[in-house]
């Protein structure tokens, strides 16, 4: 198929067919038309066609006809080569005068009735005799004017209305076979009636020359096509289906050169597209101007080969252009390849070059100018209409319509940059400023908007991520952790069960033993701070009485502060406090603030518990005298593995503080910390219960 | 001699246990993994079963799901995993107890030892009119005698008085004034601290480990209940 489509013989042998089939397609096509305009298609059998073409030519060729009769002479051509001839016959038929010819054939007659009076010719009842060109005048008006076929309920003797017979077939059979001699009649002659000859009638002939020449050329060529008919419809239907599949055929081979099947441009796409376009109409043009030369020149049948010719010229000058396209739009460079493309391409070029200088152009200097500019054509345009009122209202409505519909623009674009501004400053995630119909500098700031926002949330995203992923590495190193610790826990535990003297050895594993379980503690909080820090914790929030949680504290920590020489104060409302939070939470903030107490308040001082109403909810402080100087921030405090600089060496984690604090935020309580020389403070406020 | 089935990847961990569980007269068969231990539960006669949850081929979980199809031994998870959701899955697949790594040797044979006795004596003693049972705890109301796993437990009267209140209402919470007036038939008049340090010393003396208790549980800002 591409060898095929890449073939230059192919191609002109498509051309060669396309044209011809184009050609038998509307050659088809006409006589189709033309047979089915006659009824060839209804039934009618050609005697009938016949018999009408040649009433329609006579009727449209009365004129003509009359012309003649005027005459009296034969002329040619009067629509279908026949003549007209005329007789005079009295009531029994003989022939009084007329011209007919005896070698002409008679095509059709008509009879008129006029009266003859002493000798005269007379036309319903007039008194002027008839001359030829009188006979004219009554055939001409009666035609005109009631028609052919008079009302026969009004016979007048003296002068019967003039009849027509149409039945030209007839009226030839009533026609005396041979009538011999015919006197001749001068032009506008008076005619002379025999004496006694009351009626006579003027019978009017159409012939031709002789038989075997037909009436019309149209008749012949109807008579020659009638029978292909339904052929002609065939070749009409297969010329068309062929001249498709060629013209697809061609379209689909433009631009195929050779076999490989590869769309190369010729010179012709060199040419641009529109360019060859005007060309091609141009010659086109041409052609067509030839035709209707040819036309107007009444060359008709010697030009029949030329008009075809011209029209096949004009085909192939579209063939052409339209093949080159086709090889454009394969090559998808139809658009490109056209001049006047080529032209806005350029200005749209400058255009924006010239937008672009603008860019880095500061705001104020860009609007400045422009808005002199505005008031200057303002200025002119006032000056120059202030005569015409309702001009100058017109041009302020224009103006202002203008004007308006910016401003409008403008602040609806400054709505939509604002609450985008406004979503972005509230944290939304997914907020998006339709830059659509935005322009220029605004579109910039949208655009910037976008950016931060997306930065924003990259931030945002990245800064979870790492969190989990640090929960998650917390988590699991700790758990790898507790399996060896396993092992270490145990054996040393084993060891010091082993008997030994040595108190040495003794005091060592104890050592191990104590600094064992600190690291035991340390991978739990460890995992809890991570946990509670990320929020990576369930919380189930509850109503709760802190009155009671007061109670419980002081019963878990009571004996153990006691023990350290610490006196536990707790002072509450006499009436139940209730809040809402996560009871095992908060329990774990308060168990972490005791131990706390536990190991760094000053020992022989008091620890106060103090549960107080405030506003509509609660607040919990915690008090102790801390044994070592605090010499440090209390937000730091929260911070994790921070302590009191010498409580290094004691027991504990130094994340009971961060895991209280991430604990209470985690629940919405406010945990605040405060430090007054050696006081420490803790202070819980709890939002009211509903 | 009672047979216990030690299974953990960690070769240190399972002959460390073996040290302490010979040391309180019990025999040990080692095995370090799940296919392992389910084989060895098979071929020998065991009655307790120490599983690791996180082990490598077959793991403490899917083993305990397979052991539960065959047999009813008691199985007690060592588990490296604190987290409640961990724990109640290896509760709900069908462990007797749990123990979280690190463990501490002397908590762990207490539980052991619970599991066994409680294996062993299944139906072995019926519970009379007078004794009221939760768990392991037993108390007997004629002979004012509480036991754990059968081992008496000495209380004080209060401490008692306490127990057997919280045995007759099951899974109520009491708040400490409440459980005063209740116990102490008084007014508390700020006394209700005085019910959570009996609480606390119930707990010493019935828990395993007081820290995590089992049956005695204080609702935190409500109060406390007997659960088990």
């Amino acid at each position: 198929m591409n060898k095929l489509k890449g073939s230059l013989a192919a191609k002109i042998v498509a051309i060669v067919l396309l044209a011809a089939s184009c050609l038998a397609l509307t050659g088809a096509v006409a006589g189709i038309a033309w047979l089915d305009s006659w009824g060839a298609y209804r039934g009618k059998n050609t005697q009938e066609i016949r018999t009408r073409l040649i009433d329609e030519k006579l009727m449209n060729s009365s004129f003509q006809i009359l012309a003649e009769l005027s005459g009296l002479r034969s002329v040619r051509d009067v629509g279908a080569e026949c003549f007209v001839r005329f007789e005079l016959l009295d009531e029994d038929s003989r022939v009084l005068a007329g011209n007919l010819n005896e070698d002409e054939t008679v095509l059709h007659s008509q009879i008129l009735v006029v009266s003859a009076v002493d000798g005269g010719l007379y036309f319903n009842g007039e008194d002027k005799p008839l001359t030829s060109a009188g006979i004219l005048n009554r055939v001409s008006s009666s035609e005109a004017g009631q028609g052919v076929e008079s009302d026969p309920e009004e016979p007048q003797p003296t002068s019967p209305p003039i009849r027509a017979d149409e039945a030209g077939a007839e009226d030839s059979e009533a026609l005396p076979p041979s009538i011999t001699p015919r006197p001749k009649l001068a032009s506008d002659t008076e005619l002379t009636i025999p004496e006694g000859t009351k009626v006579c009638y003027m019978r009017l002939y159409w012939t031709s020359e002789n038989e075997s020449e037909n009436i019309s050329s149209e008749l012949w060529f109807y008579e020659q096509l009638f029978p292909w008919r339904y052929e002609l419809i065939a070749a009409a239907v297969v010329s068309f289906v062929l001249a498709v599949l060629l013209f697809v055929f061609l379209m689909g081979a433009a631009g195929h050169h050779d076999a490989s099947g590869e769309v190369k441009a010729s010179f012709v796409e060199k040419i641009p597209a529109d360019l060859l376009l005007l060309v091609c109409l141009a010659g086109i043009g041409g052609c067509f101007a030839a035709i209707n030369e040819i036309f107007s020149g009444n060359y008709l049948v010697t030009s029949l080969t030329v008009t075809a010719f011209c029209l096949l010229g004009a085909g192939l000058f579209l063939l052409l252009w339209l093949m080159s396209a086709a090889v454009r739009l394969k090559l998808g460079t139809f658009l490109k390849s056209c001049l006047v493309w080529r032209v806005l391409a350029w200005c749209w070029k400058w255009i924006k070059a010239g937008f672009g200088l603008l860019k880095g152009v500061p705001l104020v200097a860009k609007w400045i100018p422009l808005f002199l500019v505005l008031l200057l054509a303002d200025l002119i345009l006032t000056m120059n209409v202030r005569n015409h009122e309702a001009l100058m209202a017109f041009v302020k409505l224009i103006e202002w319509a203008v004007l308006g519909a910016a401003i409008l623009y403008l602040v609806l674009c400054f709505q939509r940059l604002r609450d985008g501004a406004k979503a972005i400053a509230a944290g939304e995630e997914h907020v998006v400023i339709d830059e659509k119909y935005m322009l220029g500098d605004i579109r910039e700031h949208a655009e910037d908007l976008m950016h931060i926002r997306n930065g924003l949330s990259r931030a945002v995203d990245e800064r979870m991520k790492s969190e989990r992923l640090r929960t998650e590495l917390i988590t699991n190193v700790s758990h790898d952790i507790k399996t060896p610790l396993t092992s270490i826990v145990n054996y040393v535990d084993l060891l010091a069960r082993e008997e030994t003297e040595n108190e040495k050895t003794k005091e060592y594993v104890e050592v191990l033993q104590r600094q064992s379980a600190r690291l035991k503690k340390l991978t739990d909080d460890l995992v809890e701070a991570s946990k509670a820090s990320t929020g990576n914790l369930p919380v189930s929030m509850e109503r709760l009485e802190l009155g009671v949680l007061l109670d419980q504290t002081a019963g878990e920590y009571g004996e153990k502060l006691t023990e350290k020489n610490l006196e536990l104060r707790v002072t509450k409302p006499d009436e139940p406090v209730y809040v809402q939070a996560d009871p095992r939470h908060l329990w774990r903030i308060l168990d972490n603030l005791l131990n706390n107490v536990l190991k760094y308040a000053q020992p022989g001082t008091r620890v106060y518990l103090d549960l107080t109403r405030e506003g509509g909810g609660a607040a919990l402080s915690f008090r102790n005298i801390s044994a070592q100087p605090l010499n440090i921030r209390p937000e730091e405090l929260t911070e994790r593995f921070v302590r009191g600089d010498s409580a290094r060496s004691t027991e504990g984690s130094g994340l009971g503080l961060a895991i209280a604090s991430s604990l209470a935020k985690l629940q919405g309580i406010d945990m605040a910390l405060a430090v007054d020389g050696d006081l420490f403070k803790v202070i819980l406020r709890f939002d009211a219960a509903e | 001699m009672q047979n216990i089935l030690i299974c953990d990847d960690e070769k240190d961990i399972v002959s460390a246990l073996t040290i302490y569980l010979q040391a309180e007269g019990y025999g040990t068969v080692p095995a370090y993994n799940g296919r392992e231990a389910l084989q060895l539960l098979r071929e020998r006669e065991i009655h307790l079963v120490l599983l690791d949850v996180m082990m490598p081929e077959m793991d403490g979980i899917a083993a305990l799901a397979r052991i539960r199809q065959e047999s009813n031994v008691p199985v007690i998870l060592l588990t490296a995993k604190s987290e409640d959701t961990d724990k109640v899955l290896g509760l709900n697949i069908g462990a007797d107890d749990y123990v979280t790594k690190p463990f501490n040797p002397v908590e762990l044979i207490a539980r052991v030892r619970s599991q066994l006795r409680r294996y062993l004596q299944l139906g072995g003693g019926a519970a009379q009119e007078s004794t009221m049972k939760l768990g392991a705890i037993e108390l007997d109301d004629k002979r004012k005698i509480v036991t754990r796993d059968g081992e008496p437990v000495s209380l004080t009267p209060r401490e008692y008085d306490i127990l057997k209140f919280l045995l007759q209402h099951p899974g109520e919470v009491f708040s400490p004034g409440e459980l005063y007036r209740r116990v102490w038939g008084e007014e508390p008049f700020g006394a209700e601290s005085t019910v959570a340090v009996h609480i606390r010393h119930l707990r010493e003396k019935l828990e395993i480990t007081p820290a995590q208790p089992r049956y005695i549980k204080a609702v935190w800002g409500q109060g406390y209940k007997l659960e088990n």
